[in-house]
Protein backbone atom coordinates (compact mmCIF):
# COMPACT_ATOMS: atom_id res chain seq x y z
CA UNK A 1 0.00 0.00 0.00
CA UNK A 2 1.15 3.47 -0.68
CA UNK A 3 1.88 5.34 2.36
CA UNK A 4 -0.40 8.26 1.45
CA UNK A 5 -3.70 6.69 0.00
CA UNK A 6 -5.82 7.80 2.81
CA UNK A 7 -3.83 7.66 5.34
CA UNK A 8 -4.31 10.13 8.78
CA UNK A 9 -2.49 13.16 9.02
CA UNK A 10 -1.94 14.26 12.18
CA UNK A 11 -2.53 17.88 13.26
CA UNK A 12 -5.01 19.91 14.95
CA UNK A 13 -7.14 22.29 12.50
CA UNK A 14 -11.28 22.85 13.02
CA UNK A 15 -11.47 19.28 10.95
CA UNK A 16 -9.60 17.44 13.56
CA UNK A 17 -10.84 18.68 16.62
CA UNK A 18 -14.41 17.90 14.84
CA UNK A 19 -16.54 14.88 16.20
CA UNK A 20 -16.12 11.94 13.89
CA UNK A 21 -19.97 11.53 13.79
CA UNK A 22 -20.07 15.43 12.23
CA UNK A 23 -17.35 14.66 9.74
CA UNK A 24 -19.12 11.53 8.95
CA UNK A 25 -22.89 13.37 8.54
CA UNK A 26 -21.16 15.87 6.36
CA UNK A 27 -19.49 13.22 4.00
CA UNK A 28 -23.09 11.24 3.71
CA UNK A 29 -24.22 14.97 2.77
CA UNK A 30 -21.79 15.55 0.65
CA UNK A 31 -22.71 12.04 -1.36
CA UNK A 32 -26.08 12.73 -2.03
CA UNK A 33 -24.95 15.95 -3.41
CA UNK A 34 -22.34 14.86 -5.61
CA UNK A 35 -24.43 12.07 -6.70
CA UNK A 36 -27.31 14.32 -7.73
CA UNK A 37 -25.23 16.98 -9.63
CA UNK A 38 -25.65 17.87 -13.57
CA UNK A 39 -25.02 20.93 -14.32
CA UNK A 40 -21.96 22.97 -14.17
CA UNK A 41 -23.39 25.41 -11.24
CA UNK A 42 -23.42 22.47 -9.14
CA UNK A 43 -20.62 20.87 -9.83
CA UNK A 44 -18.41 24.65 -9.14
CA UNK A 45 -20.86 24.69 -5.91
CA UNK A 46 -19.27 21.32 -4.88
CA UNK A 47 -16.11 22.47 -5.91
CA UNK A 48 -16.12 25.40 -3.53
CA UNK A 49 -17.33 23.70 -0.52
CA UNK A 50 -14.79 21.61 -0.82
CA UNK A 51 -12.33 23.83 -1.49
CA UNK A 52 -13.65 25.56 2.21
CA UNK A 53 -13.44 22.52 3.60
CA UNK A 54 -9.88 21.99 2.43
CA UNK A 55 -8.86 25.30 4.05
CA UNK A 56 -10.43 24.55 7.27
CA UNK A 57 -8.09 21.38 7.02
CA UNK A 58 -4.80 20.78 7.62
CA UNK A 59 -4.47 18.63 4.57
CA UNK A 60 -2.14 19.00 1.99
CA UNK A 61 -2.66 19.09 -1.78
CA UNK A 62 -0.30 16.17 -1.74
CA UNK A 63 -2.51 13.60 0.37
CA UNK A 64 -5.91 14.20 -1.48
CA UNK A 65 -4.03 13.73 -4.81
CA UNK A 66 -2.47 10.41 -3.43
CA UNK A 67 -6.05 9.07 -2.54
CA UNK A 68 -7.53 9.93 -6.37
CA UNK A 69 -4.28 9.01 -8.00
CA UNK A 70 -4.12 5.46 -7.54
CA UNK A 71 -7.34 5.43 -9.14
CA UNK A 72 -6.99 6.36 -12.53
CA UNK A 73 -7.14 3.41 -14.02
CA UNK A 74 -11.18 2.82 -13.15
CA UNK A 75 -11.50 6.62 -13.32
CA UNK A 76 -10.13 6.52 -17.16
CA UNK A 77 -12.19 3.25 -17.64
CA UNK A 78 -15.52 5.03 -16.61
CA UNK A 79 -14.94 8.06 -18.72
CA UNK A 80 -14.17 5.90 -21.78
CA UNK A 81 -16.94 3.44 -21.65
CA UNK A 82 -19.35 7.05 -20.88
CA UNK A 83 -17.68 8.96 -23.75
CA UNK A 84 -18.07 5.24 -26.32
CA UNK A 85 -21.26 4.07 -25.30
CA UNK A 86 -23.72 7.36 -24.98
CA UNK A 87 -26.27 7.76 -27.45
CA UNK A 88 -25.93 11.23 -29.49
CA UNK A 89 -25.20 13.47 -32.17
CA UNK A 90 -21.57 12.20 -33.06
CA UNK A 91 -18.75 15.07 -33.33
CA UNK A 92 -15.68 13.03 -33.91
CA UNK A 93 -15.12 9.27 -34.75
CA UNK A 94 -11.95 7.17 -33.53
CA UNK A 95 -11.36 3.61 -34.72
CA UNK A 96 -15.09 3.63 -36.33
CA UNK A 97 -16.47 4.59 -32.85
CA UNK A 98 -18.74 7.58 -32.19
CA UNK A 99 -17.84 10.30 -29.66
CA UNK A 100 -21.34 12.06 -29.20
CA UNK A 101 -21.53 15.33 -27.38
CA UNK A 102 -23.58 13.90 -24.89
CA UNK A 103 -20.93 11.15 -24.22
CA UNK A 104 -18.71 13.63 -23.31
CA UNK A 105 -20.62 15.43 -21.11
CA UNK A 106 -21.95 12.37 -19.43
CA UNK A 107 -18.61 11.10 -18.85
CA UNK A 108 -17.21 14.13 -17.72
CA UNK A 109 -19.75 14.05 -15.02
CA UNK A 110 -19.80 11.04 -13.92
CA UNK A 111 -15.78 11.04 -13.82
CA UNK A 112 -15.84 14.12 -11.58
CA UNK A 113 -18.38 12.81 -9.10
CA UNK A 114 -16.36 9.77 -8.52
CA UNK A 115 -13.00 11.96 -8.19
CA UNK A 116 -15.42 14.42 -5.86
CA UNK A 117 -16.20 11.31 -3.61
CA UNK A 118 -12.55 10.62 -3.44
CA UNK A 119 -11.54 13.52 -2.29
CA UNK A 120 -14.37 14.61 0.27
CA UNK A 121 -13.17 10.92 1.92
CA UNK A 122 -9.80 11.67 1.81
CA UNK A 123 -10.62 15.11 3.81
CA UNK A 124 -12.40 12.89 6.20
CA UNK A 125 -9.75 10.31 6.30
CA UNK A 126 -6.96 12.79 6.62
CA UNK A 127 -8.25 14.40 9.36
CA UNK A 128 -9.63 11.55 11.71
CA UNK A 129 -8.00 8.56 12.77
CA UNK A 130 -9.07 5.19 11.67
CA UNK A 131 -10.38 4.52 15.04
CA UNK A 132 -12.52 7.16 15.52
CA UNK A 133 -13.81 6.70 12.41
CA UNK A 134 -14.97 3.09 13.99
CA UNK A 135 -15.97 4.58 17.04
CA UNK A 136 -18.36 7.17 15.00
CA UNK A 137 -19.92 4.78 13.11
CA UNK A 138 -20.76 2.74 16.22
CA UNK A 139 -22.34 5.90 17.95
CA UNK A 140 -24.18 6.68 14.75
CA UNK A 141 -25.46 3.38 13.93
CA UNK A 142 -26.32 2.68 17.73
CA UNK A 143 -29.80 3.92 17.74
CA UNK A 144 -30.81 1.54 14.89
CA UNK A 145 -32.63 -1.50 15.31
CA UNK A 146 -29.65 -4.05 14.17
CA UNK A 147 -30.78 -6.80 16.36
CA UNK A 148 -32.66 -7.92 13.61
CA UNK A 149 -30.01 -8.82 11.40
CA UNK A 150 -28.06 -10.66 14.75
CA UNK A 151 -25.71 -8.55 14.82
CA UNK A 152 -24.80 -5.39 17.07
CA UNK A 153 -23.53 -1.49 16.42
CA UNK A 154 -20.80 -3.42 18.66
CA UNK A 155 -19.93 -6.19 16.65
CA UNK A 156 -20.04 -4.03 13.62
CA UNK A 157 -17.18 -1.78 15.18
CA UNK A 158 -15.33 -4.43 16.55
CA UNK A 159 -15.75 -6.13 13.09
CA UNK A 160 -14.26 -2.95 11.33
CA UNK A 161 -10.88 -2.55 13.61
CA UNK A 162 -10.47 -6.18 13.31
CA UNK A 163 -10.26 -6.09 9.61
CA UNK A 164 -8.22 -2.95 9.32
CA UNK A 165 -5.04 -5.21 11.35
CA UNK A 166 -6.32 -8.65 9.70
CA UNK A 167 -6.37 -7.97 6.05
CA UNK A 168 -2.50 -7.20 5.67
CA UNK A 169 -2.12 -9.91 8.45
CA UNK A 170 -3.85 -12.59 6.26
CA UNK A 171 -1.91 -10.94 2.52
CA UNK A 172 1.19 -11.54 4.80
CA UNK A 173 0.43 -15.13 5.79
CA UNK A 174 -0.67 -15.83 1.91
CA UNK A 175 3.01 -14.26 0.66
CA UNK A 176 4.53 -17.10 3.23
CA UNK A 177 2.30 -19.91 2.12
CA UNK A 178 2.98 -19.07 -1.65
CA UNK A 179 6.80 -19.05 -1.14
CA UNK A 180 6.55 -22.28 0.90
CA UNK A 181 4.61 -23.97 -1.91
CA UNK A 182 7.09 -22.21 -4.80
CA UNK A 183 9.74 -23.75 -3.09
CA UNK A 184 8.02 -27.25 -2.82
CA UNK A 185 7.72 -27.01 -6.63
CA UNK A 186 4.15 -25.63 -7.11
CA UNK A 187 3.99 -24.73 -11.01
CA UNK A 188 1.91 -21.65 -11.43
CA UNK A 189 2.00 -21.43 -15.09
CA UNK A 190 1.54 -25.09 -16.11
CA UNK A 191 -1.30 -26.02 -13.30
CA UNK A 192 -3.15 -23.07 -12.36
CA UNK A 193 -5.85 -25.17 -11.08
CA UNK A 194 -4.03 -27.57 -9.25
CA UNK A 195 -1.73 -24.30 -8.13
CA UNK A 196 -5.23 -22.68 -6.72
CA UNK A 197 -6.44 -25.17 -4.97
CA UNK A 198 -2.98 -26.10 -2.95
CA UNK A 199 -3.15 -21.97 -1.90
CA UNK A 200 -6.59 -21.46 -1.66
CA UNK A 201 -7.43 -24.68 0.95
CA UNK A 202 -4.21 -24.29 3.59
CA UNK A 203 -5.21 -20.59 3.37
CA UNK A 204 -8.31 -21.51 4.42
CA UNK A 205 -6.71 -23.32 7.06
CA UNK A 206 -4.36 -20.61 7.99
CA UNK A 207 -7.49 -18.13 8.47
CA UNK A 208 -9.85 -20.08 10.47
CA UNK A 209 -7.19 -20.76 13.02
CA UNK A 210 -6.21 -17.03 12.91
CA UNK A 211 -10.08 -16.16 13.53
CA UNK A 212 -10.33 -19.25 16.27
CA UNK A 213 -7.47 -17.67 17.79
CA UNK A 214 -8.67 -14.22 18.12
CA UNK A 215 -12.28 -15.55 19.23
CA UNK A 216 -10.24 -17.09 22.33
CA UNK A 217 -7.67 -13.85 22.81
CA UNK A 218 -11.38 -11.88 22.73
CA UNK A 219 -13.44 -14.01 24.64
CA UNK A 220 -11.00 -14.40 27.65
CA UNK A 221 -10.99 -10.20 27.61
CA UNK A 222 -14.87 -10.47 28.43
CA UNK A 223 -16.05 -9.51 24.65
CA UNK A 224 -19.36 -10.42 24.72
CA UNK A 225 -21.09 -7.94 21.88
CA UNK A 226 -23.10 -6.04 24.08
CA UNK A 227 -22.70 -2.62 25.62
CA UNK A 228 -19.54 -1.46 25.71
CA UNK A 229 -17.59 1.95 26.17
CA UNK A 230 -14.29 3.41 24.68
CA UNK A 231 -11.14 4.62 25.58
CA UNK A 232 -12.02 7.89 23.14
CA UNK A 233 -14.37 9.77 24.69
CA UNK A 234 -16.63 11.59 21.89
CA UNK A 235 -17.66 15.10 22.62
CA UNK A 236 -20.43 16.54 20.34
CA UNK A 237 -19.87 20.31 20.96
CA UNK A 238 -21.08 23.53 20.12
CA UNK A 239 -18.54 23.66 17.20
CA UNK A 240 -20.25 20.70 15.83
CA UNK A 241 -23.38 21.69 15.53
CA UNK A 242 -22.23 25.31 14.24
CA UNK A 243 -20.48 23.46 11.51
CA UNK A 244 -23.19 20.44 10.88
CA UNK A 245 -26.07 23.40 10.82
CA UNK A 246 -23.69 25.74 8.25
CA UNK A 247 -23.19 22.59 5.76
CA UNK A 248 -26.45 21.54 6.14
CA UNK A 249 -27.93 24.95 4.91
CA UNK A 250 -25.40 25.27 2.56
CA UNK A 251 -26.18 21.67 1.00
CA UNK A 252 -30.20 22.61 1.33
CA UNK A 253 -28.99 25.58 -1.02
CA UNK A 254 -27.11 23.43 -3.47
CA UNK A 255 -29.20 20.30 -3.40
CA UNK A 256 -32.20 23.14 -4.49
CA UNK A 257 -30.38 25.11 -6.87
CA UNK A 258 -32.15 23.13 -10.05
CA UNK A 259 -35.20 23.71 -9.07
CA UNK A 260 -34.12 27.73 -7.85
CA UNK A 261 -32.67 28.35 -11.85
CA UNK A 262 -36.25 27.06 -12.80
CA UNK A 263 -37.50 31.08 -11.60
CA UNK B 1 -7.35 -19.34 44.29
CA UNK B 2 -8.03 -22.07 41.62
CA UNK B 3 -8.87 -25.28 42.50
CA UNK B 4 -8.93 -28.44 40.16
CA UNK B 5 -10.97 -31.81 40.94
CA UNK B 6 -11.14 -34.77 39.34
CA UNK B 7 -10.93 -32.35 35.93
CA UNK B 8 -11.25 -35.16 32.38
CA UNK B 9 -11.23 -33.40 29.05
CA UNK B 10 -12.88 -35.18 25.51
CA UNK B 11 -12.56 -33.54 22.78
CA UNK B 12 -15.58 -34.03 20.25
CA UNK B 13 -13.30 -36.28 18.25
CA UNK B 14 -12.82 -38.45 20.85
CA UNK B 15 -9.64 -37.58 21.86
CA UNK B 16 -8.65 -38.03 25.52
CA UNK B 17 -6.77 -34.30 26.44
CA UNK B 18 -7.15 -34.44 30.53
CA UNK B 19 -7.43 -37.72 32.03
CA UNK B 20 -8.54 -36.92 36.05
CA UNK B 21 -6.12 -34.12 36.83
CA UNK B 22 -5.99 -32.70 40.42
CA UNK B 23 -4.67 -29.48 40.64
CA UNK B 24 -4.22 -26.23 43.51
CA UNK B 25 -2.84 -23.47 42.68
CA UNK B 26 -2.50 -20.59 45.57
CA UNK B 27 -2.83 -16.87 45.50
CA UNK B 28 0.60 -15.46 44.64
CA UNK B 29 2.30 -18.39 43.15
CA UNK B 30 4.66 -18.61 40.37
CA UNK B 31 3.79 -22.21 38.68
CA UNK B 32 4.99 -23.40 35.71
CA UNK B 33 3.47 -25.63 32.94
CA UNK B 34 6.19 -27.86 31.30
CA UNK B 35 5.60 -31.04 28.89
CA UNK B 36 5.77 -32.26 25.46
CA UNK B 37 4.07 -31.26 22.95
CA UNK B 38 0.17 -32.71 23.09
CA UNK B 39 0.78 -33.46 26.87
CA UNK B 40 -2.79 -31.56 27.43
CA UNK B 41 -0.46 -28.31 29.05
CA UNK B 42 -3.16 -25.69 27.01
CA UNK B 43 -5.92 -27.84 27.71
CA UNK B 44 -5.59 -27.63 31.69
CA UNK B 45 -4.62 -23.94 31.69
CA UNK B 46 -8.31 -23.20 29.39
CA UNK B 47 -10.11 -24.52 31.71
CA UNK B 48 -8.86 -22.25 34.63
CA UNK B 49 -10.67 -19.42 32.45
CA UNK B 50 -13.95 -21.27 31.13
CA UNK B 51 -12.66 -21.12 27.54
CA UNK B 52 -13.45 -25.13 27.70
CA UNK B 53 -15.54 -26.54 30.24
CA UNK B 54 -14.86 -30.21 32.08
CA UNK B 55 -15.98 -33.01 30.34
CA UNK B 56 -16.31 -34.53 34.63
CA UNK B 57 -14.98 -32.95 37.65
CA UNK B 58 -15.00 -29.19 38.55
CA UNK B 59 -12.43 -26.51 38.27
CA UNK B 60 -13.11 -23.45 41.36
CA UNK B 61 -11.54 -20.17 40.64
CA UNK B 62 -12.27 -18.15 43.87
CA UNK B 63 -15.01 -20.07 44.81
CA UNK B 64 -17.10 -19.98 41.36
CA UNK B 65 -17.27 -22.94 39.81
CA UNK B 66 -16.53 -22.65 35.79
CA UNK B 67 -19.42 -25.02 34.89
CA UNK B 68 -21.84 -22.30 36.04
CA UNK B 69 -22.57 -19.78 32.71
CA UNK B 70 -22.94 -16.45 34.48
CA UNK B 71 -19.56 -16.74 36.49
CA UNK B 72 -17.61 -16.98 33.26
CA UNK B 73 -17.34 -13.38 32.86
CA UNK B 74 -16.25 -12.87 36.52
CA UNK B 75 -13.88 -16.04 36.60
CA UNK B 76 -12.17 -14.25 33.34
CA UNK B 77 -11.33 -11.23 34.78
CA UNK B 78 -10.14 -12.88 37.94
CA UNK B 79 -7.74 -15.21 35.72
CA UNK B 80 -6.51 -13.46 32.03
CA UNK B 81 -4.79 -15.67 29.58
CA UNK B 82 -1.90 -14.48 26.84
CA UNK B 83 -1.43 -16.66 23.99
CA UNK B 84 0.97 -18.47 21.65
CA UNK B 85 0.95 -16.88 18.49
CA UNK B 86 2.07 -12.99 18.81
CA UNK B 87 0.26 -12.13 15.80
CA UNK B 88 -3.79 -13.35 15.88
CA UNK B 89 -4.67 -11.69 19.49
CA UNK B 90 -4.83 -8.11 18.58
CA UNK B 91 -8.28 -6.70 17.83
CA UNK B 92 -7.47 -2.88 18.10
CA UNK B 93 -5.80 -1.00 15.20
CA UNK B 94 -3.15 0.73 17.36
CA UNK B 95 -1.85 -0.41 20.76
CA UNK B 96 -2.83 1.45 22.94
CA UNK B 97 -6.74 0.41 21.71
CA UNK B 98 -5.58 -2.98 21.77
CA UNK B 99 -5.18 -2.41 25.51
CA UNK B 100 -7.87 -1.08 26.44
CA UNK B 101 -10.19 -3.67 24.42
CA UNK B 102 -10.62 -5.87 27.63
CA UNK B 103 -11.81 -2.35 29.75
CA UNK B 104 -13.97 -1.06 27.02
CA UNK B 105 -15.71 -4.83 27.99
CA UNK B 106 -16.32 -4.29 31.00
CA UNK B 107 -18.13 -0.62 30.67
CA UNK B 108 -15.21 1.72 31.90
CA UNK B 109 -15.40 5.43 31.71
CA UNK B 110 -13.40 6.61 29.22
CA UNK B 111 -10.72 8.83 31.50
CA UNK B 112 -10.32 5.64 33.71
CA UNK B 113 -9.75 3.62 30.52
CA UNK B 114 -7.29 6.39 29.15
CA UNK B 115 -5.35 6.36 33.14
CA UNK B 116 -5.19 2.17 33.20
CA UNK B 117 -3.93 1.72 29.90
CA UNK B 118 -0.95 4.94 29.62
CA UNK B 119 0.03 2.56 33.76
CA UNK B 120 -0.02 -0.78 31.77
CA UNK B 121 2.11 0.49 28.94
CA UNK B 122 4.60 2.07 30.88
CA UNK B 123 4.88 -1.37 33.51
CA UNK B 124 5.26 -3.00 30.16
CA UNK B 125 7.99 -0.84 29.05
CA UNK B 126 5.81 0.27 26.11
CA UNK B 127 4.34 4.16 26.47
CA UNK B 128 6.03 5.56 23.39
CA UNK B 129 4.55 2.90 20.99
CA UNK B 130 0.92 3.11 22.31
CA UNK B 131 -0.18 5.05 19.08
CA UNK B 132 1.50 2.59 16.67
CA UNK B 133 -0.17 -0.65 14.97
CA UNK B 134 0.81 -3.90 15.99
CA UNK B 135 1.90 -4.99 13.32
CA UNK B 136 4.54 -3.00 13.19
CA UNK B 137 6.13 -4.34 16.26
CA UNK B 138 8.30 -7.40 16.75
CA UNK B 139 7.16 -10.51 17.88
CA UNK B 140 8.91 -9.93 21.82
CA UNK B 141 7.15 -6.69 21.43
CA UNK B 142 3.73 -7.82 20.63
CA UNK B 143 3.88 -10.29 23.40
CA UNK B 144 4.13 -7.86 26.14
CA UNK B 145 1.63 -5.47 24.09
CA UNK B 146 -0.39 -9.22 24.72
CA UNK B 147 1.01 -8.69 28.50
CA UNK B 148 -0.04 -4.92 28.96
CA UNK B 149 -3.15 -6.00 27.02
CA UNK B 150 -4.40 -8.50 29.88
CA UNK B 151 -2.93 -6.75 32.88
CA UNK B 152 -4.93 -3.66 32.27
CA UNK B 153 -7.52 -5.71 33.35
CA UNK B 154 -6.45 -5.92 36.73
CA UNK B 155 -6.69 -9.59 36.98
CA UNK B 156 -5.51 -11.85 40.20
CA UNK B 157 -3.96 -14.42 37.87
CA UNK B 158 -2.14 -14.41 34.65
CA UNK B 159 -1.49 -17.69 32.17
CA UNK B 160 0.85 -17.35 29.99
CA UNK B 161 0.42 -20.27 27.40
CA UNK B 162 4.33 -20.77 25.70
CA UNK B 163 4.41 -17.01 25.03
CA UNK B 164 7.36 -17.81 24.60
CA UNK B 165 7.89 -20.03 21.88
CA UNK B 166 7.62 -18.31 18.99
CA UNK B 167 10.32 -15.68 19.74
CA UNK B 168 13.85 -15.59 19.53
CA UNK B 169 16.46 -15.37 22.26
CA UNK B 170 16.97 -12.17 23.03
CA UNK B 171 13.02 -11.47 22.76
CA UNK B 172 12.60 -14.33 24.61
CA UNK B 173 14.21 -13.18 27.72
CA UNK B 174 12.94 -9.39 27.46
CA UNK B 175 9.53 -11.20 27.95
CA UNK B 176 10.64 -13.74 30.56
CA UNK B 177 11.90 -10.47 32.50
CA UNK B 178 8.12 -8.93 32.07
CA UNK B 179 6.63 -11.78 33.59
CA UNK B 180 9.05 -12.40 36.24
CA UNK B 181 8.06 -8.72 37.06
CA UNK B 182 4.39 -9.00 37.17
CA UNK B 183 4.47 -11.86 39.31
CA UNK B 184 6.48 -9.33 41.45
CA UNK B 185 4.07 -7.18 41.22
CA UNK B 186 1.78 -9.96 43.41
CA UNK B 187 -0.09 -11.75 40.57
CA UNK B 188 -0.60 -15.34 40.67
CA UNK B 189 1.59 -16.40 37.53
CA UNK B 190 1.05 -19.30 35.69
CA UNK B 191 3.44 -20.37 32.99
CA UNK B 192 3.62 -22.88 30.25
CA UNK B 193 6.15 -23.25 28.58
CA UNK B 194 8.48 -26.53 27.25
CA UNK B 195 12.00 -24.62 27.95
CA UNK B 196 12.85 -25.64 31.60
CA UNK B 197 15.64 -22.75 32.15
CA UNK B 198 12.07 -20.54 32.15
CA UNK B 199 10.98 -22.55 35.69
CA UNK B 200 14.14 -21.47 37.53
CA UNK B 201 12.47 -18.38 39.18
CA UNK B 202 9.07 -20.42 39.65
CA UNK B 203 7.99 -21.90 42.97
CA UNK B 204 6.68 -24.92 41.51
CA UNK B 205 6.97 -27.23 38.33
CA UNK B 206 4.14 -29.10 37.07
CA UNK B 207 5.38 -31.48 34.52
CA UNK B 208 2.33 -33.21 32.29
CA UNK B 209 2.38 -35.94 30.19
CA UNK B 210 -0.52 -37.70 28.11
CA UNK B 211 -3.19 -35.89 29.70
CA UNK B 212 -2.00 -36.63 33.14
CA UNK B 213 -0.09 -34.36 36.15
CA UNK B 214 3.24 -36.31 36.44
CA UNK B 215 5.60 -34.94 38.21
CA UNK B 216 5.00 -31.62 40.73
CA UNK B 217 7.53 -29.77 43.33
CA UNK B 218 10.31 -27.09 43.58
CA UNK B 219 12.44 -26.82 40.44
CA UNK B 220 15.55 -27.47 42.24
CA UNK B 221 13.60 -31.11 43.33
CA UNK B 222 12.40 -31.96 39.74
CA UNK B 223 15.73 -31.08 38.27
CA UNK B 224 17.75 -33.28 40.75
CA UNK B 225 14.87 -36.28 40.37
CA UNK B 226 16.10 -36.42 36.70
CA UNK B 227 13.01 -37.85 36.11
CA UNK B 228 12.60 -34.78 33.22
CA UNK B 229 13.90 -37.07 30.49
CA UNK B 230 11.64 -39.11 30.37
CA UNK B 231 8.34 -36.85 30.05
CA UNK B 232 9.99 -35.36 27.00
CA UNK B 233 11.80 -32.60 28.29
CA UNK B 234 15.74 -31.40 28.67
CA UNK B 235 17.30 -29.96 31.40
CA UNK B 236 19.13 -26.43 30.33
CA UNK B 237 23.05 -27.24 29.88
CA UNK B 238 24.08 -24.96 32.86
CA UNK B 239 21.87 -26.52 35.20
CA UNK B 240 22.61 -30.39 34.04
CA UNK B 241 26.26 -29.21 34.45
CA UNK B 242 25.44 -28.34 38.17
CA UNK B 243 23.66 -31.40 38.30
CA UNK B 244 26.99 -33.70 36.97
CA UNK B 245 28.67 -31.86 40.13
CA UNK B 246 26.22 -32.17 42.87
CA UNK B 247 25.60 -35.99 41.54
CA UNK B 248 29.47 -37.08 41.77
CA UNK B 249 29.81 -34.85 45.26
CA UNK B 250 31.55 -32.05 43.79
CA UNK B 251 29.75 -29.82 44.91
CA UNK B 252 27.16 -30.03 47.81
CA UNK B 253 23.77 -28.11 49.24
CA UNK B 254 21.42 -26.33 47.11
CA UNK B 255 21.75 -27.04 43.31
CA UNK B 256 22.99 -24.05 41.02
CA UNK B 257 20.13 -23.08 38.64
CA UNK B 258 21.81 -20.66 36.61
CA UNK B 259 25.34 -19.55 34.96
CA UNK B 260 26.10 -16.82 38.08
CA UNK B 261 25.11 -19.39 40.58
CA UNK B 262 27.14 -22.71 39.35
CA UNK B 263 30.26 -19.39 38.95
CA UNK B 264 29.92 -18.59 42.68
CA UNK B 265 29.93 -22.11 43.57
CA UNK B 266 32.71 -23.24 41.91
CA UNK B 267 34.68 -20.16 43.18
CA UNK B 268 34.11 -21.02 47.00
CA UNK B 269 35.00 -24.81 45.89
CA UNK B 270 38.30 -23.14 44.55
CA UNK B 271 39.22 -20.96 47.38
CA UNK B 272 38.13 -23.58 49.76
CA UNK B 273 40.60 -26.14 48.34
N1 LIG C 1 -9.84 -28.78 19.38
C1 LIG C 1 -9.35 -30.01 19.54
N2 LIG C 1 -10.04 -31.09 19.07
C2 LIG C 1 -9.56 -32.33 19.24
N3 LIG C 1 -8.42 -32.63 19.87
C3 LIG C 1 -7.69 -31.63 20.37
C4 LIG C 1 -8.12 -30.27 20.21
N4 LIG C 1 -7.19 -29.46 20.80
C5 LIG C 1 -6.24 -30.28 21.28
N5 LIG C 1 -6.53 -31.60 21.03
C6 LIG C 1 -5.75 -32.76 21.45
O1 LIG C 1 -5.62 -32.75 22.84
C7 LIG C 1 -4.33 -33.13 23.24
C8 LIG C 1 -3.74 -32.05 24.12
O2 LIG C 1 -3.56 -30.86 23.38
P1 LIG C 1 -2.99 -29.53 24.00
O3 LIG C 1 -3.67 -29.26 25.28
O4 LIG C 1 -3.08 -28.48 22.95
O5 LIG C 1 -1.47 -29.90 24.27
P2 LIG C 1 -0.22 -28.95 24.56
O6 LIG C 1 -0.72 -27.58 24.78
O7 LIG C 1 0.41 -29.57 25.76
O8 LIG C 1 0.67 -29.06 23.36
C9 LIG C 1 -3.54 -33.38 21.98
O9 LIG C 1 -3.50 -34.77 21.76
C10 LIG C 1 -4.34 -32.70 20.90
O10 LIG C 1 -4.22 -33.39 19.69
MG1 LIG D 1 -0.32 -25.73 23.76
Amino acid sequence: MTGMFFSYIPGNSLLHRLDPRSKIIGIMLASILIFRAMSVYEMLAIGVVFSILFLLSSTTVKAVYSSVYPMRIILIFIFTIHLFFTEGSSILSVFGMNISYEGLLKGSTVTLRFIYLLMFASLLTSSTPSSLITVGIERLLRPFPLKVLGISSFDLAAMMSMSLYFVPLLHGSFNDLKDAQLSRGLDMKRHPFKAMYSLTVPMIRVAFRMADDLAMSMESRCYQGVHRTSIFDLRFGRMDFLCISIFGLLSAIIFFMPVLQDF
Amino acid sequence: MIQINDLSHRFPNGNLALDSVNLNIKKGEFVVIAGRNGSGKSTLVRHMNALLLPSSGNVIVNGMGSSDQKDHWDIRQAVSMVFQNPDSQFVGMTVEEDVAFGLENLGMASDNIRESVDRCLQFAGLSEYSKTSPIHLSGGQKQKVAIASVLAMYPECIIFDEVTSMLDHASCNDVMDLINSVHKAGKTVIHVTHRLEEATTADRLIVMDAGRIVLDDTPSNIFLSGKVSDFGLELPPIIALAKKFKDSGILQGYLALSKDELLEDLCQLILKT
